[in-house]
Parts: C-alpha cells; structure tokens; sequence
C-alpha cells in the first residue's frame, strides 16, 4: 500500500492507502474518498466495464488530480480521469497498471519500503554478504 | 486485479502525465496535509483493535486522533468535519465485516 493524496475542483484534498496491483488495468477510487474531496461523478458509456474477481462492477469516473511524494518530499501530481467504484466495490482504493506503468515497482518487505522509481533513477540488486 | 474491458482504444480520453510540483506553496500544503493524514493514520494503528469491532460493516472517519463512525460515508464525514473543521488529514474508509484472509479487495 502507498499512500497517494487526491485533491478534487474544488481543492478538498484527502490521502488514502492506495492498493499495488499490477493486475488492474486501470486505478480506481473508493466511493467513500470520491465523497470526501467532492469529485463530480461522471457515468460511463455501458460498453465500457470493470470486471474482477467478485465479477463486473459499477462505477463512474471522476477528473481528479492525485499526488505521490518523492523521497525528497516533492510532490509529483497525475491529474487525469479515473475510475470510481460505486459504494461497496472495493474496501481500498487501487493504484492500478495505468499509472504503475510509468515507474519501476520496487516491493522489498524486509529491507525498506516501496519504490516507485521514474526513468532517471536507477537501482541495482546485490547479494547480502557478497 | 480490476479488467477495464472497453470497445474503444482511449475509453477515458485523457492521457496520463506525470507533474513534478515546484510552487513552494503547493509543497508546503501537500507537506502539512501528509503529516495531518500520517498522523491519523498512526493513530488508528495504534487504537485498531478497540475502534475496528464497533466499525465492521460500516464506514470510520478518523480526524483529530478521533474516530467517527456511521452507516454512510456521508454521516461519517460530517461528524469528523463538525468535530474537526480544521483537520487536513481525515481518514474515511470503510470497515468490512469479513473475518479472516483476503486475496482482493474487490467486493462486487
């Protein structure tokens, strides 16, 4: 989990534990922080679905602007149109491949925390004792 | 895992670009925010096991290392906001009532 801040048009912002999972093809938010930063609900066209585990889901979409932090404390703003599940569909929100596409995910529970890293950074594994 | 499954090659028609915020301003606000969540956040680690069993199935806001719960998200909002006007970093989530194991969150 990351913790990602949205912040909707009329500036309300919120920060929330965001799920990894590269196997959503899209982010998507909860119903109830949609609530909380005011986001306008748009539907969505019927030929367009969401589909996981528990079967197809409802949702809508919102224009939002979400923010991560970098490890020097500067924020990094994604404003684009996301996914909202309807009340119910999911009891997290979820960082999903659209946006997780543009880093490399660096998940390490013994050694320090999640990275998210953009093109100019680089990483290089080692071997302990070596 | 959510399947975005659409007849279109762009089904949201906004392309995604990432932003690298330099306004002072703005990284001053995002800051003071971060640390108003993370401190509620901390806060409800700390009190998880006597806030959650009066949650479960129901929604918790959590503002001023105080939680608040009710049976919509909206009643739950209002009661930290009221209690809490100047709180940056609420907390609103829902508490689901099932025990044991998860492989998703996805509750369709």
């Amino acid at each position: 989990m990351v913790p990602i801040s949205v912040t909707g048009p009329t500036g309300i912002r919120r920060t929330a534990w965001f799920l990894i999972d590269t196997g959503a093809d899209c982010s998507m938010l909860t119903a109830e922080l949609a609530g909380a930063t005011g986001l306008e609900l748009v539907p969505v066209a019927p030929e367009i679905s969401l589909t996981g585990l528990g079967g197809v889901v409802s949702y809508s979409r919102a224009d939002c602007t979400l923010r991560f932090t970098t490890t020097e404390g500067e924020p990094v703003a994604v404003p684009s149109r996301y996914a909202v599940g309807a009340p119910g569909v999911a009891d997290s929100p979820i960082l999903g491949y659209d946006l997780l596409r543009h880093f490399d995910l660096i998940l390490s529970r013994n050694q320090g925390p999640i990275l998210l890293l953009i093109d100019e950074d680089g990483y290089a594994l080692t071997s302990k004792g070596v | 895992m959510i399947r975005l499954i659409s007849t279109q090659d762009a089904p949201w028609g906004v392309p995604i670009v990432l932003e690298v915020i330099t306004d002072p301003v703005e990284i001053a606000k995002e800051r003071e925010q971060s640390v108003a969540f993370h401190r509620n956040d901390s806060w409800l680690r700390e009190h998880y096991a006597e806030v959650i069993p009066d949650a479960k199935g129901r929604y918790l806001a959590v503002a001023g290392r105080e939680a608040f719960i009710a049976d919509t998200s909206s009643e739950a909002i209002a009661l930290a906001t009221s209690a809490h006007p100047d709180d940056q970093g609420m907390i609103i989530r829902y508490i689901s009532p099932h025990r044991g194991p998860k492989i998703y969150a996805n509750r369709g």
